[in-house]
């Protein structure tokens, strides 16, 4: 891992890099709204808002002088290029656009700090006045849904996944805010991923490997959920106990939500008294869920309650008495290790997926059911779908399907742009794997080349 | 001002129209005289107390008062100014019903024009809320340089290499810039901008991982040799252990014990694993360690192939279970039940009860009464062993029984066999529904419905007799008739000194009914109180204690009192007739000496006194034709 690969001769500067400062550049955008939306504009924290999104601005319009954000069908277009991770991580912003009827905003370098506020105020109020300084116009150029370059549609499974994320932002807020929310909404998310999940199973689990560190715990949950309805699945679980298990591995974090950011974003080990508050989650999440499920429902609080306890009951809450953990709880405790795990927490880096795996098989009987680990392992194979890997020959490969003897997998190479080349899949010995990769690593995230179309169909094949 | 509310109260529960009534007129006149004191009053589970002092009232209503105010989540009530006799009784009715969940008890008093009372509502336990800035964006507020830095981190590798270039390309030199400006920007970072220290880290972190070697193995050497500093322990602790120990091999001699010391206290003393110290100690060959782990994944899922439901050979465990998997409502039984068990804070389990309250009243409005037999049972038989948990879950089982939900539960009752789980429910709910049913008696008219709640009380002091036995001083003398009547058919001989004492009770109804209950309770140690209600000022009192007698005497030996009652001029004619009868009963020669001598009565009788001759002389007669024939 701590190899000190440096792809140097792969990175250029290119798609990728100005897809990462189209995403700043959303987000900061978003942090003007919100902030001109709080305070007058002539306030420090408005001020410093806007002239930070005038920062990102200039860094996505200085190479071509002038951008073009459009926003078709749900999704952020930078140029004619699909933003996928935006898409998914900024659906709010993507919700205001639709709701000021903005399609594109143009962005002409270098971009005014004042342009950017008339911007943000217009996208945050009812104001009619658009920027006048000239270097940002709006819906000047939108672009039809024919002219897009990687013009595929978001996918099912894609706005299942934004419909699961955006619900659990709602939920999140409303068991902060101490409201009740709807369970019944929560299943028909679920209901989404598992019809994505059922459709388009080698996509899924690929999808599953998304990450974000600032949504962390929205987007560990949406996964956790895939995995665990792909696990159900496998096991032969029928449509309404895979919605009563997806629901409960949706929710099961639920309770984080009292967490205070001392604590959820300590980049370190917790001492005894931040321990003590992070292990009260799991009890706030079953009394939240319980307190808004009905009938036939009260199985995802019965996860929430039950994903730390552990298979030999060592975790925690104890509780006194109680019988054989629910299968359900067992199962997403297995797949909510193995996000974790996989994804870069603020007390700890990601480990390669292979890693996490390991973690499992070592746990089992004590941390871990063994037939579920054993089940797990199978599902996602010894390298996981969208695993990178090092070959002795120097390529660098993805896994589009895991195999349990010899993986099927592409190469993923640099062109000149600094655009990501796919080979045609073909199979490996796993002998061959010298290590592998983190996706920051090789520069790619897994996830994203979903949106090859190429990448979609060899996924149906595989 | 608590004396006025419960007598208020009272009186609303009495007198559902309560103006004019003068208990109800004097509280007004109290509340208005305090209205002006701004009297507030925090509420507890069982009481009231006022700037930390608990305030001692001896009125039952009282503590009923705090319970329901305390479920309705409230801390304190004041009292702003004099209350309109329609806001006092708005009041009351907000506070006897269901508490909604999530809804504020004042808000329910803003929309119902109570203005004289103020509630405040108990505080969540957490009450943080991150900062408009922080949610805005952390980037907000911090300096300049450490944005730059997130900035740049945000692609490791050009930010390394941008490193890298700066030292000169020279290890030693790289790793002291490195630490300097962590440590620089670390410090940099406020306090409490959480998400900015995090991502200090990450960034340092992230770039760590993609320098050559020979730069990885100086910077870790000096993060080593500062493992102490809190920045570099943050630093040290973001690695796994195999990623350190991938490291140790080419370690400098001095500094692999900086290591090992390292992952010892990780493990120690914050709690980490072992993992790194058992792989330092062991020198393992990690290259192989990877194949190994590879190797055991293999393992766990060599042999199987695809592996369907049908055919899930390995996992035979699995397939049973899966087979019975439950989505039922034991599941949130379970999860109350748990959740009542490790739930230490003292609001959580109110509003636990509360939840668990209205999934009752749900399950019992959907006439889904197995399940709510299942709620009710899953708390009582677990929860209980709940170390000081009673006065909580007496708090839930209030929450429970209330008259509406008692009055579905009792609708059709004379029809519902007696196993069945609506009768099961009710005496689970036990004696926290008798008070609400005690009520529904009280106004059912129905003559049919009146005895299957009889009936069904008779069930529930069998259970609850210490329950219903307060019930028996209600100030209505048709609930203390009922309830003298169903204490004697429950047949518990702890009612019998209250119904001793209510022996004397103002109304004659009530101590004929106790008298009837004391005998079929207390049998021939009733006695006294038969006797005594012999010369009660009530004709019918008299009556139904003469016809007790022969219950409590054995065999005929109250008769020879009677001569002496017969000339006790407090007792009726009707009275005297009857005890006329009893004697007719008796064949003693003293018996039979006192009809004779009543037979041969003769001039200046009375009307009643000729009756009694008349029914002496009857039964003489009647007495020497069995001995003629």
């Amino acid at each position: 891992m701590l190899s000190g690969m440096l792809l140097a001769a792969r990175f250029r500067k290119g798609k990728r890099v100005r897809q990462a400062d189209a995403f700043r550049f959303l987000a900061s955008l978003r942090r003007a709204i919100s902030a001109v939306g709080l305070y007058p504009l002539d306030h420090p924290t408005a001020r410093e808002a806007v002239e930070q999104a005038a920062r990102s601005a200039a860094m996505v319009t200085e190479e071509d002088g002038r951008v073009v954000l459009s926003v078709v069908e749900g999704a952020f277009y930078l140029d004619k290029v699909l933003l996928p991770q935006a898409s998914l991580e900024l659906g709010p912003l993507v919700e205001a656009f639709d709701e000021r009827g903005l399609s594109s905003i143009s962005l002409k370098h270098p971009v005014s700090a004042s342009d950017l506020e008339e911007l943000a105020v217009f996208i945050s109020s009812d104001s009619s006045d658009v920027p006048a300084d000239g270097t940002i116009k709006i819906n000047e150029r939108p672009f039809s849904k024919a002219e897009l370059k990687d013009a595929v549609r978001l996918s099912n499974l894609r706005r299942s996944y934004a419909s699961a994320l955006d619900l659990l932002r709602g939920v999140t807020a409303a068991a902060d805010g101490g409201e009740a929310f709807e369970l019944t909404d929560v299943a028909s998310a679920v209901e989404g991923l598992l019809e994505a999940v059922l459709n388009q199973p080698g996509a899924s689990l690929l999808l599953a490997g998304l990450k974000t560190h600032d949504e962390y715990t929205f987007f560990h949950s949406v996964n956790t959920s895939i995995l665990a309805i792909s696990l159900g699945k496998k096991l032969g679980l029928d449509d309404a106990q895979l919605v009563g298990l997806g629901t409960g591995a949706l929710l099961h974090d639920v309770g984080k939500v009292r967490l205070l950011p001392s604590i959820i974003q300590y980049p370190g080990r917790l001492d005894d008294s931040q321990w003590a508050e992070v292990r009260l989650h799991p009890q706030e999440g079953a009394q939240a869920i319980l307190a808004a499920s009905g009938p036939g429902q009260e199985i995802a609080a019965r996860v929430a309650l039950e994903h730390h306890a552990r298979f030999d009951d060592l975790g925690y809450p104890r509780v006194k008495g109680r019988g054989r953990l629910h299968l359900f709880s067992r199962m997403v405790t297995v797949c909510d290790v193995y996000d974790a795990m996989t994804t870069r927490r603020s007390y700890k880096r990601a480990e390669p997926p292979n890693r996490a795996l390991q973690v499992l098989v070592e746990g089992v009987g004590t941390q871990f059911d063994p037939d579920l680990v054993r089940a797990f392992c199978h599902m996602m194979g010894l390298y996981p779908t969208g695993s990178l890997l090092q070959l002795s020959d120097e390529s660098v490969v993805m896994v589009l399907e895991p195999g349990t003897e010899y993986p099927l997998v592409i190469s993923i190479s640099w062109s000149g742009e600094g655009e990501a080349e796919i080979s045609d899949p073909r199979r490996i010995d796993p002998a061959s794997v010298v290590s592998q990769l983190l996706p920051e690593q090789v520069g790619v995230r897994p996830a994203t080349l979903l949106e090859d179309p190429h990448i979609v169909e060899l996924l149906a094949r595989a | 001002m608590l004396e006025a509310l419960a007598s208020a109260w009272n009186t609303l529960n009495l007198y559902p129209q309560p103006d004019g009534k003068p208990p109800w007129e004097r509280s007004l006149v109290a509340l208005a005289d305090l209205s002006d004191q701004s009297v507030t009053i925090d509420v507890d589970p069982d009481g009231f107390s006022q700037n930390a002092e608990p305030l001692s009232i001896r009125n039952q209503a009282v503590g009923k008062l705090a319970r329901l105010l305390f479920m309705h989540n409230v801390a304190s009530v004041a009292l702003t100014r004099a209350p309109e006799s329609r806001e006092l009784a708005a009041f009351f009715q907000l506070l006897g019903s269901t508490p909604i969940e999530g809804e504020d008890l004042q808000n329910q008093l803003d929309l119902g024009g109570v203005r004289a009372m103020r509630t405040r509502a108990r505080p969540e336990l957490t009450e943080h809320r991150r900062s408009s800035a922080r949610v805005i964006g952390g980037e907000i507020g911090r300096a300049e340089e450490v944005n730059d830095a997130i900035r740049q981190g945000a692609v490791p590798r050009r930010f390394a290499r941008k490193l890298i270039k700066e030292s000169g390309e020279d290890p030693a030199r790289f790793a002291e810039e490195f630490c300097a400006q962590f440590e620089h920007l670390f410090r940099q970072v406020e306090a409490e901008d959480w998400s900015g220290r995090d991502k200090i880290v990450q960034t340092f972190v992230e770039t760590f991982a993609f320098l050559p070697v020979k730069f990885q193995l100086a910077t870790i050497s000096l993060a080593l040799e500062r493992r102490a500093e809190r920045h570099f322990q943050l630093f040290l602790d973001q690695f796994a252990a195999y990623e350190l120990a991938m490291l140790a091999p080419n370690l400098e001699e001095g500094v692999f014990p900086l290591l090992l010391d390292y992952a010892r206290v990780a493990a120690v003393e914050r709690g980490g694993t072992p993992d790194l110290e058992s792989l330092l100690q062991s020198g393992p060959d990690l290259e192989g360690a990877q194949q190994a782990v590879v190797g055991r994944i293999g393992e766990r899922v060599a042999g199987i192939k695809d592996f369907t439901i049908a055919d899930l050979k390995p996992f035979a465990a699995l397939r049973q279970e899966v087979a019975e998997i439950s989505l039922g409502l034991e599941n949130g039984v379970e999860v109350m039940r748990g959740l009542l068990q490790v739930e230490q804070r003292s609001h959580r389990v109110q509003r636990l009860l509360r939840i668990w309250a209205s999934r009752v009243s749900d399950a019992v409005q959907r006439d889904q009464f197995e399940a709510a037999l299942a709620w009710v049972e899953g708390l009582s038989r677990e929860v209980l062993e709940v170390a000081n948990r009673n006065p909580e879950l007496g708090v839930g089982y209030h929450l429970v029984a209330t008259p509406e939900l008692l009055q579905l539960l009792v609708a059709d009752l004379e029809a519902t066999p007696a196993n069945s789980p609506r009768r099961r429910l009710l005496a689970a709910i036990g004696r926290h529904a008798i008070a609400p049913i005690v009520e529904l008696l009280g106004s059912e008219e129905d003559a049919a419905r009146r005895r299957a709640l009889i009936d069904l009380m008779v069930d529930l002091a069998k259970l609850e007799i210490d329950g219903m036995i307060p019930h028996t001083r209600d100030r209505r003398w048709y609930v203390v008739r009922n309830l003298a009547l169903v204490l004697g058919k429950a047949g518990r001989k702890e009612a019998i000194p209250a119904l001793i004492g209510l022996a004397r009770h103002a109304d004659h109804r009530v101590r004929s009914e106790v008298l009837r209950s004391l005998v079929a309770l207390a049998g021939r140690e009733a006695a006294p109180q038969v006797w005594t209600a012999v010369s009660d000022s009530n004709d019918r009192v008299q009556l139904t204690a003469v016809g007790l007698l022969p219950l409590v005497h054995r065999g005929n030996d109250y008769t020879a009192r009677i001569p002496e009652l017969l000339a006790d001029s407090g007792l009726t004619t009707e009275t005297k007739l009857k005890l006329i009868e009893l004697l007719a009963t008796d064949h003693s020669p003293l018996a039979h000496h006192a009809l004779q001598e009543l037979a041969e009565r003769r001039a200046g009788l009375s009307g009643g006194a000729r009756a009694l001759r008349d029914a002496a002389r009857s039964a003489v007669q009647k007495r020497q034709a069995r001995a003629a024939s």
